[in-house]
């Protein structure tokens, strides 16, 4: 195969992660500043820094970010603190004696941070707004009625409720007083608020259109490539003769595969609770303050509930990836390395450990049970990445040692002539799970919030639709190629293709999350153009899905059975893989990508809509299918048999439902969310 | 948001149980039959495969 595969993946992953480091440093300049001081017009001191990085403290520590949203990115049963913060400052300052509309547009828009001193002048009804939403915030969170999905008094004290609404305050001066010299504010004018003349920049409607050109130009552009080199895909070059090589032929499993079972039986295990969390979360929309009449609110509140729903299903599918991992590196290595078996079992004990510690730290953190230590033993507060520093250095531990694991295993085949490739694929590609979660080491607590969420999309933006798109691509080649479906020249072709479509887009993609977050148009104009091209591969999943059924189906010359033989749920999960990725990822993220949609819909359920599709879609599917592959491996024909009939049910249970939960839900409840705030303002689309 | 948003969250549960029920209990049950009756003939460390 030519080494220009290779060449090119490498020169797009440096391009790539040139033009997003440089939006990186942009972000520390562009950041939206927090003043030494922010005063009245007549120069009292309203709050301070300290105030400020106080109040974060407090939105972190008591995981805010999964109960509402700050900027549009959080859940979905608080408000936006931005938006609704900014909508009672507009309609406080639209009093007796205060401005006309379009005076007090200017008003709030006028920007009096002086960088020299660092003092950041209140006009007079800000400072008024602030007094009255102090009081408006501390019945929020500490009065009689309880705040939706949270016990009361959730804050413990009246101090910490004044730092989070002075937060607040400084957040919500940041979405509508203009950039110096700009006419749009730090946030690109969001949200949008009608009455105090937040609407859509010039750019956001400007690179909306133009990313269109992006999308139709890379769609062409790979069907004409598929048309004219048609070995490219899973179909392959067109073999004259089958190569029935199975790997399973005649392969005892190692101790370590036979130990690999037991992560499987958690991964089960683990969906349950987060499932059962999501129906429970879901739940709370339609009963904010109960469960069926049960109070669960006191032991059980939304925000702790809605964290272990997205830790648990971050765990359960990374743990389903290890296992696979630790059960198909020996396979690849076609050797079983000495203490392989130890290792998976130290990994299977830190995983448990991590596992249970994050999950008790994060309820011992929202309940403000660890003092000072919040921040490394209990919930970090930021969305996705919620758990505390110190289980987050466990996990990067973990993974490293996983990493050790399949290096040793995977080593002599390495070493082979032939099939080197795939394996230092294989190696690789696992190897950027850890690497790329080093960027949540890279901030802390009192970081300026536009900083955080860069670098949390660093991990979440470029696992989800970068490396794990990529390590997917790796395992089912590897899966396809052990069970003899593809030759290993044409599952190595389709890792570095899939490699080079999905970081070509999605390196610098990542920035659609930043639209709104404290970024300059640079960042807008660089991801709208190169996330509509997201959609390019996943455009192409439904000529893999043809190339699934064509190789599933294909009978060996020599023996007339089955290539996929006893696999066939595997592959029948990997078809969903395909299949949610394209309406998931493909359809459902490409109408929110827009910078224009993405103004007026992000943190609503069309959001949600997308993050069901493609995460448990996608990745969620993958991870049923290694575990329905490796546990079929375990068995023999005559066991299998018996158990089949669950994996049979749970797949079409798993497709209908999500099906219906996209169809019923989270699509028309989203377009209601996205009309509500195109009708009346972005705050009442998340009341 | 009201009305017919709420009257679609209700109408969600009937999603959430089919999920539920008929998707997460079977594999649940299916990973750990699978894990319980593993039968495929096992090697031992350091042998190569055939």
């Amino acid at each position: 195969m030519s080494p220009w595969w290779r060449h090119a993946t490498i020169l797009v992953m440096i391009a790539g992660f040139s033009v997003l480091s440089l939006i990186t440093v942009l972000t520390y300049t562009n950041a939206p500043p927090i003043p030494a001081r922010v005063t009245d017009a007549a120069g009292a001191t309203l709050f301070n820094r300290s105030a400020i990085l106080h109040g974060q403290e407090v939105f972190l520590k008591y995981g805010l970010m999964e109960h509402g949203t700050l900027w549009g990115h959080g859940a979905y049963l608080g408000p936006d603190y931005t938006a609704e913060y900014l909508h009672r400052l507009a309609e406080i300052c639209s009093g007796p004696g205060t401005p006309t509309p379009d005076g007090r547009a200017s008003e709030l828009k006028k920007n009096r941070y002086d960088p020299v001193t660092s003092i950041l002048v209140f006009s007079p009804c800000e400072a008024s707004s602030l007094e009255i939403q102090g009081r408006e915030w501390e019945q929020y969170f500490r009065g009689p009625t309880p705040a939706p999905g949270l016990p009361s008094p959730f804050i413990k004290s009246p101090p910490e409720v004044k730092a989070l609404t002075a937060y607040f305050a400084w957040a919500t001066w940041a979405a509508v007083a203009n950039r110096p010299g700009k006419d749009y504010s730090y946030t690109n004018n969001w949200p949008y608020e009608p009455l105090v003349g937040n609407r859509p920049s010039s750019s956001t409607y400007l690179w909306s259109a133009l990313s269109l050109i992006t999308l139709l130009s890379g769609i062409g552009a790979i069907l004409f490539l598929f048309g004219r080199f048609d070995y490219l895909g899973w179909g392959g070059e067109r073999t004259p003769a089958p190569f029935h090589e199975s790997a399973f032929a005649g392969w005892q499993l190692t101790p370590s595969q036979w130990a690999s079972g037991k992560f499987f039986g958690v991964v089960a295990a683990l969906f349950l609770l987060q499932s059962l969390a999501g129906a429970a979360l879901a739940h709370y929309r339609v009963e904010p303050g109960a469960f069926y009449g049960m109070d669960i609110v006191s032991f059980l509140p939304y925000n702790l509930l809605r964290t272990w729903h997205l830790q648990l299903a971050i765990f359960w599918i990374a743990t389903a990836w290890v296992a696979a991992g630790l059960f198909l590196a020996p396979l690849v290595g076609r050797k079983e390395p000495k203490g392989q078996r130890l290792g998976a079992n130290v990994l299977f004990g830190a995983l448990v450990i991590v596992v249970l510690g994050s999950l008790l730290g994060e309820w011992l953190g929202i309940n403000d049970r660890l003092g000072d230590l919040w921040f490394w033993l209990g919930h970090q507060g930021s969305e996705y990445l919620d758990l505390g520093r110190l289980w987050q250095v466990l996990l990067a531990g973990g993974l490293v040692l996983w990493l050790v694991l399949l290096f040793r295993a995977l080593r002599p085949a390495i070493k082979a002539a032939g099939r080197s490739e795939l394996a230092a694929l294989f190696l690789y590609s696992a190897a950027a799970i850890p690497v790329f979660y080093l960027p949540a080491l890279f901030y802390g607590p009192h970081t300026n919030f536009a900083v955080i969420d860069n670098w949390r999309f660093w991990i979440i933006h470029l696992w989800v639709e970068g490396f794990f798109e990529l390590f997917a691509t790796v395992l089912v080649a590897t899966m396809f190629h052990q069970m003899g479906l593809v030759s290993v020249t044409t599952a190595t072709r389709v890792v570095y293709l899939d490699a080079i479509l999905y970081l070509g887009a999605g390196i610098v993609g990542t920035g659609h999350h930043w639209y709104f977050t404290g970024q300059g148009t640079l960042n807008m104009g660089l991801a709208s153009a190169f996330s509509a091209m997201e959609v390019v591969p996943l455009t192409l999943l439904t000529l893999d899905a043809w190339d699934f059924v064509k190789i599933k189906d294909r009978p060996c010359a020599e023996c007339g059975s089955s290539f996929a033989g006893g696999q066939m749920w595997a592959i029948y999960f990997l078809m969903a893989v395909g299949f949610w990725n394209f309406v998931g990822a493909g359809v459902f993220g490409f109408l929110i990508n827009l910078p224009i949609v993405s103004y007026f819909e992000v943190g609503t359920l069309l959001t949600s809509n997308h993050g069901h599709s493609a995460m448990f879609g996608v990745f969620g599917m993958l991870a049923l299918a290694v575990l329905v592959f490796c546990l079929r491996a375990m068995q023999t024909d005559a066991v299998w048999q018996r158990t089949v009939k669950h994996v049979r049910i749970g797949f079409w249970g798993l497709n209908a439902g999500l099906a219906l939960m996209v169809v019923s839900d989270l699509f028309p409840g989203g377009v209601l969310q996205l009309w509500d705030s195109l009708s009346n303002g972005y705050w009442r689309a998340c009341q | 948001m009201g009305g017919t948003f709420h009257l679609l969250e209700w109408v969600r549960i009937l999603a959430d149980s089919v999920f539920l029920l008929f998707g997460v209990v079977p594999i649940l049950m299916a990973a750990l039959v699978s894990f319980t009756r593993r039968d495929a003939p096992r090697g031992e460390p350091g042998v190569l495969a055939s």
